[in-house]
């Protein structure tokens, strides 16, 4: 199998060359650019047959990718952070109008102030908008999800975008070994996009995004998506345990776990931070410690029931994530406490917050968590819920 | 076109759950008012056609738009019989008009203007047939009318009393018809074959004519009298005077007494060097007829280029032959020899500006010079020969103004051409008796003045309209067109065709035509260069560029059609019409 050292960006490319995407509408913005590039370049040397649409602001790139696929053209696009944001109203349009578009979202601090690097703040700002939302650790990965994105994107129960969301700098600039796929295993494995509920037709009129004056249907299209969202949960299963016979390789579906079936606590994180902490909980896990490990691939639709079964019995729950929802506290650690409320018994859960702005986010700084959270768990102490780690000042 | 009201689904009586409504927020039910865009609107596209500048500045109101469309499209015919519901002699006036509709055009703003004028002269010729007339009499109970002087205005006159059924009968002083375009311009601007043509084709609506006959001696007054209606136009055929000393030397002439002998076949010996005097359009058509008699032509002119009222075509055309013209210079004597002209005694001017107007002219004392010459024709002006006219219209002015229905001193006699208080050019004598046909109609209605109908101009104080006053044409109420109707960016900047004119060569002796006209490519390509303003010309623009698709092409008999249920009145339509031909109306709630 043919491998080579790639970066995210190129990576992503690689997934879009491979799911044959037909219109590309993509407004270049740091870090996502080099994947725009990557693109261009496939168009250029014919290994791609796209229509590349250079528009005038990502909103327009969204707009351009909704109409492309209602015209029944498989479509993709990235941002990131502040071009994401901009692009947020189409975001709903794409959903509400149940259009299986693809988009990579190269994570990146919002501004103000300022920031390059990569933070999860920005898709996790889109987390309302009724798109499936997984994150990626590496190159392979990323690779992967692309063409597994549009399977589970196009399937008749689904029917919904999906955002392959990775962190800037760190995962989209930074080369990593990757297996090449199999152009022809890969058309066996996705087939052409043919869309039969939102098809625009000179020879069928109809009329799409829909303007209810009286707020007849409203919640039922609602509901619509909801029920969709559902059952996306198992499409995502299906489709990891299809990649897995054609191409040897499964991620979990949902999510990646290990050492629960025996741990007391538990780290769960998601994006680049899954690699370390992967490491800390493995290192630990061979002195004998009962740890365990979950990585929270996707965040829409959130695997709420898996992780019920998972986690419920546990201590205690470290979730150590790059994002802050400012006011009250993560994003996950929110999300996952909601889920695992009813439940009885139910684990402590501790939310880190780490490495906002693309701070790095270390071994030892895993480590030292992973032992904080054993220690109060062991000793049954009560702590503040929330904390945000490495701030400077801060004890 | 069938335009989809009701979009797919099921009719939203029919739900009863979610699981029914179709995926991907598509339409449902049938159509309902409350989506019908077209509420949010408070100003609507009108698809509206607008009298073009060209045809505002012609005063025959000809549809040089219409008629440059069906160039367009090769129906040379058609385009040539749309001309002559306007104006009877398009081979004349493809020739020899000061084409103000060229001045008018917008494309001169752009780059440089359509060439209306050479069109005009190349559907005549291509056609080459008298399409004007039905060649029948006319029916002998209808009331007679005497038209006098048959000179372009009088021509006109009788060609359009003609086709509106009258008995005509045409008088004219000379053996020949065609009055000041015979005699007054030479054939190389106009060739005779083009003129005969043209007049016949005039005729041909059964106008009978007497010639040569001269009203007054020939015919008495009293019988022109008892026509029910008389056209009057007699033109201005008497040079004015120099009045200096010298005059009535031998080999003295008068501008349109030269012409009018050269161009009526007659001999007249000149000598070899010629002082012609005057800087209008008789003097360069006299410069440049002497030159090719053989003679060496000088025209001084007292004033200096740029206050010359001839036409600057003809100025270029006769420099281009190589006729000097000495600017501000003014004859005081001619000096002879045993009664014969010997030389011409000059003096030098100065122009003093005064205001806005004309310069004053200053006379400088002790610049006397004489230059030898052996023939003098002076062409400083024209007036009408009032010894042809009853004595008791010599108590009207200089010039014997026309209205619409009043007669000039009794009931059913009108004036027209040169004669009349007008600009004295050819398409105005045409237009004069086209008015004149008009009154004339009214007046043998019983109609009054103030009966004159409104709707007879074209657009707004335009020219007087055959075709509007006959109901061929509506009348357009709509504003006309300004540059900044048209969008440009849809017109790329494209020079003139080239107009071939004849070699030098073959101008020294011969009265050859010197513009030769346009052949069919480049007159195709003159046509292609018309910016059709204020027309819809099909082009799809608003179409294309409409967000909400409300604009239908070519619905309703070739024309696009505006769905007003859903237009939001953006406006985009309007700025993205190359040619002006939507109009934004502020829409007033009800």
């Amino acid at each position: 199998m043919d491998r080579g050292m790639v970066t995210g960006n190129y990576a992503a490319a690689h997934g879009v060359k491979y799911a044959r995407a037909e219109v590309i509408p993509v407004y270049p913005i740091t870090p996502q650019t080099s994947l725009m590039e990557k693109i261009i370049e496939f168009i250029n040397s014919g290994e791609l047959d796209a229509e590349f649409v250079p528009v005038e602001s990502e909103h327009t790139a969204m707009a351009v990718a909704i109409a492309a696929e209602a015209m029944g053209a498989r479509s993709f696009t990235a941002s990131s952070a502040q071009g994401l944001v901009y692009m947020h109203e189409m975001l709903f349009v794409a959903s509400g109008m149940r259009l299986p578009i693809v988009m990579c979202i190269v994570n990146r601090s919002l501004g103000a102030p300022n920031s390059l690097l990569g933070d999860l703040q920005d898709s996790l700002d889109i987390r309302d908008a009724s798109w499936i939302q997984l994150y990626a650790e590496n190159a392979q990965e990323i690779m992967d999800m692309v063409i597994q994105a549009y399977k589970i994107a196009e399937d008749k129960r689904v029917l919904l975008p999906v955002a392959i969301c990775y962190e800037g700098i760190i995962i989209s600039h930074c080369m990593e070994p990757v297996t090449f796929l199999d152009q022809q295993k890969v058309d066996q494995f996705l087939s052409d996009y043919c869309p039969d509920h939102v098809l625009l037709d000179p020879e069928r009129p109809t009329h799409v995004q829909a303007i209810l004056t009286d707020d007849a249907y409203y919640m039922e299209y609602k509901y619509q998506q909801q029920v969709a969202m559902e059952n996306a949960k198992l499409v995502i299963q299906e489709v990891d345990q299809n990649f897995e016979n054609i191409f040897g390789r499964r991620y979990g579906g949902l999510l990646e776990a290990f050492g629960t079936e025996d741990a007391e606590v538990v780290l769960l994180t998601l994006g680049s931070i899954s690699s370390t902490a992967r490491r800390v909980v493995r290192d630990l896990r061979e002195k004998g410690i009962l740890i365990g490990f979950v990585k929270l691939r996707f965040f829409r639709p959130f695997p709420r029931e898996v992780l019920q079964s998972l986690l419920a019995r546990l201590k205690g729950v470290a979730v150590i994530e790059r994002d802050a929802s400012i006011g009250s506290g993560g994003v996950i650690y929110t999300e996952l406490s909601s889920a695992l409320y009813m439940n009885e018994p139910k684990p402590k859960i501790i939310n880190y917050i780490v490495g906002l702005g693309g701070r790095e986010v270390t071994y030892e700084a895993l480590k030292v968590l992973a032992e904080k959270t054993l220690w109060m768990v062991k000793t049954e102490t009560t702590v503040q819920p929330i904390q945000w780690i490495g701030v400077r000042g801060l004890s | 076109m069938r335009i989809e009201k009701n979009a797919l689904g099921p009719n939203s009586d029919e739900l009863f759950s979610y699981l029914e409504v179709p995926i991907g927020s598509v339409i449902i039910g049938a159509d309902s008012y409350l989506r019908r865009t077209g509420q949010w609107r408070y100003t609507r596209p009108l698809l509206v056609e607008r009298v073009p500048p060209c045809q505002m500045g012609c005063p025959l109101g000809i549809p040089i738009r219409e008629v440059i469309g069906l160039i367009s499209q090769k129906e040379y015919e058609e385009a040539l019989k749309l001309i002559k519901e306007e104006n009877p002699f398009p081979g004349i006036c493809g020739r020899v008009c000061y084409h103000p509709c060229e001045a008018n055009c917008l494309r001169g703003e752009f780059d440089e203007p359509t060439d209306i004028n050479a069109l005009e002269r190349f559907v005549s010729d291509r056609v080459n047939e008298n399409l004007q007339g039905h060649g029948k009499s006319p029916d002998p109970s209808s009331r007679r009318v005497a038209v006098i002087g048959g000179g372009p205005a009088g021509l006109s006159c009788a060609y359009f009393l003609g086709r509106m059924g009258y008995q005509v009968t045409l008088y004219e002083a000379m053996q020949l018809l065609g009055g000041m375009l015979r005699i007054g311009i030479p054939a190389y601007r106009l060739p005779r074959d083009v003129l005969n043509r043209e007049i016949q084709g005039a005729l041909n609506n059964g106008v009978k004519t007497v010639a040569p006959a001269v009203v007054g001696k020939d015919v008495t007054w009293e019988v022109i009298q008892g026509y029910d209606a008389v056209f009057v136009a007699i033109g201005n055929h008497k040079s004015t005077k120099l009045h200096i000393p010298g005059e009535e030397a031998e080999g003295v002439f008068s501008g349109i007494d030269f012409l009018r002998k050269v161009n009526m076949g007659g001999s007249i010996s000149l000598g070899e060097k010629i002082a012609i005097i005057g800087g209008g359009n008789t003097a360069i058509d006299v410069a440049r007829v002497v030159s090719r008699l053989g003679s060496k032509p000088v025209i001084l002119y007292r004033r200096d280029r740029k206050e010359m009222p001839a036409f600057k075509d003809e100025v270029r055309e006769a420099e281009e032959e190589r006729i000097p013209i000495q600017f501000l210079t003014v004859p005081i004597n001619i000096h002879t020899e045993k009664g014969r002209v010997k030389g011409l005694e000059c003096q030098r001017t100065i122009l003093k500006s005064e205001g806005d107007g004309r310069s004053r002219i200053v006379v400088l004392g002790g610049s006397n010079f004489t230059i030898d010459v052996d023939a003098v024709i002076y062409a400083i002006g024209e007036e009408v020969d009032r010894s042809y006219l009853p004595p008791k219209w010599e108590k009207a002015g200089d010039e014997i103004p026309i209205s619409p229905i009043s007669s000039i001193e009794e009931p059913g006699f009108f004036a027209g051409g040169d004669m009349i208080s007008q600009q004295k050019t050819v398409v105005h004598a045409i237009a004069s008796g086209k008015l004149g046909a008009i009154s004339i109609d009214l007046y043998l209605k019983g109609k009054k003045a103030e009966d004159f109908p409104d709707s007879v101009p074209i657009g707004q104080n335009g020219p007087i309209s055959m075709r509007v006053y006959l109901n061929h044409q509506s009348q357009t109420a709509f504003r006309g067109v300004s540059f900044a109707d048209i969008n440009t960016a849809y017109f790329y900047p494209q020079p003139r065709p080239l107009l071939s004119k004849l070699q030098m060569d073959n101008r020294d002796s011969h009265f050859y035509e010197v513009n030769l006209g346009f052949g069919e490519n480049q007159a195709l390509e003159a046509a292609g260069r018309c910016f059709h303003c204020g027309c819809c010309m099909l082009c799809e623009n608003c179409y294309i560029f409409c967000p909400d698709g409300v604009v239908h092409k070519n619905v309703d008999e070739g024309k696009n059609v505006i769905e007003y249920d859903y237009c939001k009145g953006c406006g985009i339509c309007q700025n993205e019409c190359p040619v002006g031909a939507i109009d934004m109306e502020i829409e007033l709630e009800e």
